[in-house]
């Protein structure tokens, strides 16, 4: 096996590693002092589609996390990353409060569409208009293609099925940023300037088979954080995942996926 | 034009598409294609057999013959291959009670169906009732549903409006397929059966008949694998990279009907 280089980068999965919802895993905020403590470049990741860096950074801070906004990179930043970098003025399909984070990016006459979770932007002229830009060679970025989630009233629809239905109708696949894409990593990275090699991951179970499946990333598991059998934090039951890991749901959890329904 | 005599030999029938061959539908109804009104007519006074084969599902068969009539096409309602009427046969055959994901203007053609506790979904063409909301509802339903059946009335992809291209049914069926992790089945164009019902209803077999349409894949393509030999026009959604579609090659490309009858009724000979 080849020598492995010197680890120069960390990035940290929030949800299920530093915290569960509103509280702070067991020994995290020490362990995070730690880490400060050695020369290596830290990165909190996450896949949310609607908290901005700065609901994030509050929830954390309260929780008394010692960590700055430029540290965390969700998969909103992602898709802000390759907006800039193809430089494109997109058209925002995202939760009214995602739009902090892509402030200073030019919407005005769009010749690109991003698309997360935002049911009150899932109406067909909307759709129509984006599917019009498409057409015309713009491109889709898609934050992330979850099939559903869980409201109140049962289940939802997620961007999933309408980023499908735009790929299907201009016959052009969308680039998808949010874990567990491969460009979802290497964006984070890219703000350390280390290479994947370089880098490790932290994160519960779930985000280790993600990342071992797609990226160069060591994956080592710090915390075992989610008591519940790690199907349950996929609650947005994202397809890849769904397709990749049937087997795995199938004898790691005794519990019988059922055409995507897996809670 | 020997290439076209080759062609077009023993051609006896024509399936013509409508939307897009026809006229784009929109504002006020709909604008006739240049040439077109003409070129029924024309068809309608040769010896060649005529029906129209369409994957309208935002209206009934009545609205869009009246519509049409308006227009001054000579068409009459037992012309029409249409897929709602297709699509009632299917869940009578087989006591289906559909959740109707539909624009209301095709509501009529399902008035004999018992849409009662829902045991399946229909959808077709809903242009605006695409909402966020019904498509919810839909899947919603789909996801309680032991075996859920998903019936679409068509797969386009897109047509033609005369303010511009429109996304059609085939992107919201591909949308709740992806959803629930289930197929659809297509009663429509390019359904075999589909178009062999339209054949049945001429009288005539598939290497007799010539399509015309606008859709690449869904007219012609689709014609071409049940033998029929298929004419793409380049109005409606044509649109000029269908002339190297890596799959699908047409057995002419013609600029719009017009000239796809003037070719027909230079060389199809009984």
């Amino acid at each position: 096996m080849a020598a492995r280089r010197a680890l120069k980068a960390v990035l940290v999965d929030l949800n299920g590693t530093l915290h569960i919802e509103d509280a702070a895993v067991p020994g995290a905020q020490e362990a995070l002092k730690r880490l400060r403590g050695t020369s290596v470049m830290v990165r909190f990741v996450t896949n949310t589609t609607k908290e901005s860096k700065q609901d994030l950074l509050e929830r954390l801070r309260k929780l008394e996390f010692e960590i700055s906004e430029d540290e965390i990179f969700t998969s909103l930043t992602a898709a802000r990353s390759l907006v800039e970098q193809k430089q494109v003025r997109p058209m925002l399909l995202v939760d009214d409060r995602a739009l902090p984070d892509f402030k200073g990016i030019q919407t005005n006459d769009p010749n690109a569409v991003v698309i997360g979770l935002a049911p009150e932007h899932f109406h067909y002229q909307v759709l129509n208009q984006a599917f019009r830009l498409l057409l015309d060679g713009a491109p889709l970025i898609a934050i992330h293609k979850a099939r559903y989630y869980k409201r109140k009233d049962g289940l939802a629809l997620g961007p999933g099925p309408f980023v499908t239905a735009l790929e299907y109708a201009t016959d052009t696949p969308a680039t998808v940023v949010g874990k567990p894409e491969t460009t979802f990593f290497l964006e984070a990275l890219r703000s350390t300037g280390c290479s994947p090699e370089e880098a490790v991951m932290i994160g519960d179970g779930n985000t280790e088979r993600q990342t071992r499946r797609k990226s160069a990333l060591l994956p080592t598991s710090l915390a075992r954080a989610s008591r519940r059998p790690w199907i349950t934090s996929c609650s947005t039951c994202c397809e890849p995942l769904w397709q990749r890991n049937r087997e795995q749901l199938e004898t790691r959890s005794g519990w019988v996926p059922h055409r995507g329904k897996i809670f | 034009m020997a290439a076209w005599a080759k062609r077009l030999a023993g051609v006896r029938g024509v399936l013509l598409d409508i939307s897009g061959v026809l006229y784009d539908s929109g504002e006020g109804g709909g604008t006739p294609i240049d040439g077109s009104v003409e070129a029924v007519a024309r068809l309608k006074r040769s010896q060649l057999k005529v029906r129209f084969c369409t994957n309208e599902s935002q209206k009934s068969r009545g609205e869009l013959v009246r519509l049409l009539r308006r227009l001054g096409f000579n068409i009459s309602e037992d012309e029409v291959t249409a897929p709602a009427p297709a699509a009632c046969q299917i869940l009578k055959e087989r006591g289906l009670r559909p959740h109707l994901l539909i624009h209301d203007g095709v509501r009529p053609e399902f008035d004999q169906i018992d849409t009662s506790n829902p045991n399946c979904v229909v959808m077709a063409d809903a242009g605006d009732d695409f909402s966020y909301r019904n498509m919810n509802q839909a899947f919603q339903l789909l996801m309680e549903l032991e075996r859920p059946v998903l019936i679409s009335l068509g797969k386009g992809r897109y047509y033609k409006e005369t303010s511009g291209l429109m996304l059609d049914v085939g992107a919201y069926m591909k949308a709740l397929e992806y959803a629930c992790g289930i197929e659809a089945e297509v009663v429509g164009k390019p359904s075999p059966e589909f178009f062999r019902s339209a054949l049945q209803a001429m009288g005539l077999e598939a290497h007799q008949a010539v399509m015309i349409g606008d859709d690449i894949v869904g007219d012609v393509g689709g014609a071409q694998q049940c033998g029929m030999r298929a004419l793409q026009v380049r109005t409606g959604k044509f649109r000029p990279s269908d002339e190297h579609h890596p799959e699908v090659q047409a057995d002419g490309y013609v600029d719009n009907l017009a000239e796809a009858v003037d070719l027909l009724l230079q060389h199809a000979h009984e």
